[in-house]
């Protein structure tokens, strides 16, 4: 079994708003900013927390998420995970099907950005930025998963020198 | 030149103070850009695209040294205004120029990304 000195995380379930998702960020980051002694690898963490957490206060059915973040120390190099779930409609799922498999597809996740980018000028509904940022600022690999109603999104991303 | 008109942005923890000079425009922001800012924001940087036009500026600084952060919609607003900068013919087009704090480590990420999608129009300086 890993201990908790291995593998520090923390887990919030809450019901996000505007204001809660920014104090959140600023938590994670000043938690894992000396964890990780790395203070863009902990802009980069804080960065996916906030977006995930808009997506979940957008989307989530009865206004609820569990975010957790944990950064697993066991291996080298080592793992940082931010991971939300919450509960989202059927339209919601396709969507977010979609946004996947356009991924999924793309060449880079800088290839990727560029094209949501282009995309996002003529947009009018959401930016749909969200999930590219991570992926190409964040320098996360997204994952989604889905239990009935509950969706998991899951970024990871690799440290590879941690204090 | 006649002085601008830019509206008052209101949301809470959020602020773009601006100055004119004599070709161009300062914005300085400070706070954070989040979901409440997304709709002033968007009006404001139209706002400052017409006002450029009007008054002929040759570039608008954009001053994020205090900006805390931005999401990803906010973002958008910046990728709108651009691609509307690079739609005006040469002889109209002026330079954005945004000035970012090396501490603030999303900056660097986000504003390479926005030089490089519109790397005719975005200067990018950090201190």
């Amino acid at each position: 079994m890993q201990s908790v000195n291995e593998n520090p995380y923390l887990e919030i379930c809450f019901r996000p708003t505007i204001a809660t998702v920014n104090e959140a960020r600023r938590l994670v980051a000043a938690l894992y900013q000396p964890l990780l002694g790395d203070a863009d690898a902990a802009g980069r963490v804080a960065l996916t927390t906030h977006e995930l957490l808009e997506n979940a206060l957008k989307y989530s059915l009865d206004g609820t998420t569990v975010i957790r973040v944990e950064l697993s120390r066991g291996e080298r190099p080592s793992n940082m995970k931010i991971e939300t779930r919450n509960l989202i409609s059927p339209e919601r799922r396709a969507g977010l099907e979609e946004a996947f498999e356009e991924m999924g597809r793309a060449e880079s996740a800088d290839a990727h950005y560029h094209h949501a980018m282009q995309r996002a000028r003529t947009r009018r509904v959401g930016s749909g930025l969200g999930l590219a940022r991570i992926w190409a600022e964040g320098e996360m690999t997204i994952t989604r998963s889905y239990d009935g109603d509950e969706v998991r999104i899951t970024a990871v991303t690799k440290i590879p020198e941690v204090k | 030149m006649a002085p601008f008109k830019l509206p008052l942005l209101s949301p809470p923890g959020f602020a773009i103070v601006a100055e004119q000079g004599e070709h161009s425009f300062v914005l300085r922001f400070r706070g954070n850009a989040d979901m409440s800012s997304i709709e002033p924001l968007d009006d404001y940087l139209r706002a400052v695209h017409e006002e450029a036009g009007i008054h002929g500026v040759t570039s608008v600084v954009v001053d994020f040294r205090a900006l805390e952060f931005m999401n990803s919609s906010c973002f958008k607003c910046f990728v709108e205004w651009l691609g509307k900068v690079q739609d005006l013919p040469a002889s109209k087009r002026y330079r954005v120029i945004f000035d970012s704090n090396r501490e603030i480590h999303w900056q660097r990420r986000s504003l390479n990304a926005l030089r490089s999608f519109a790397m005719d129009v975005v200067t990018v300086e950090a201190r």
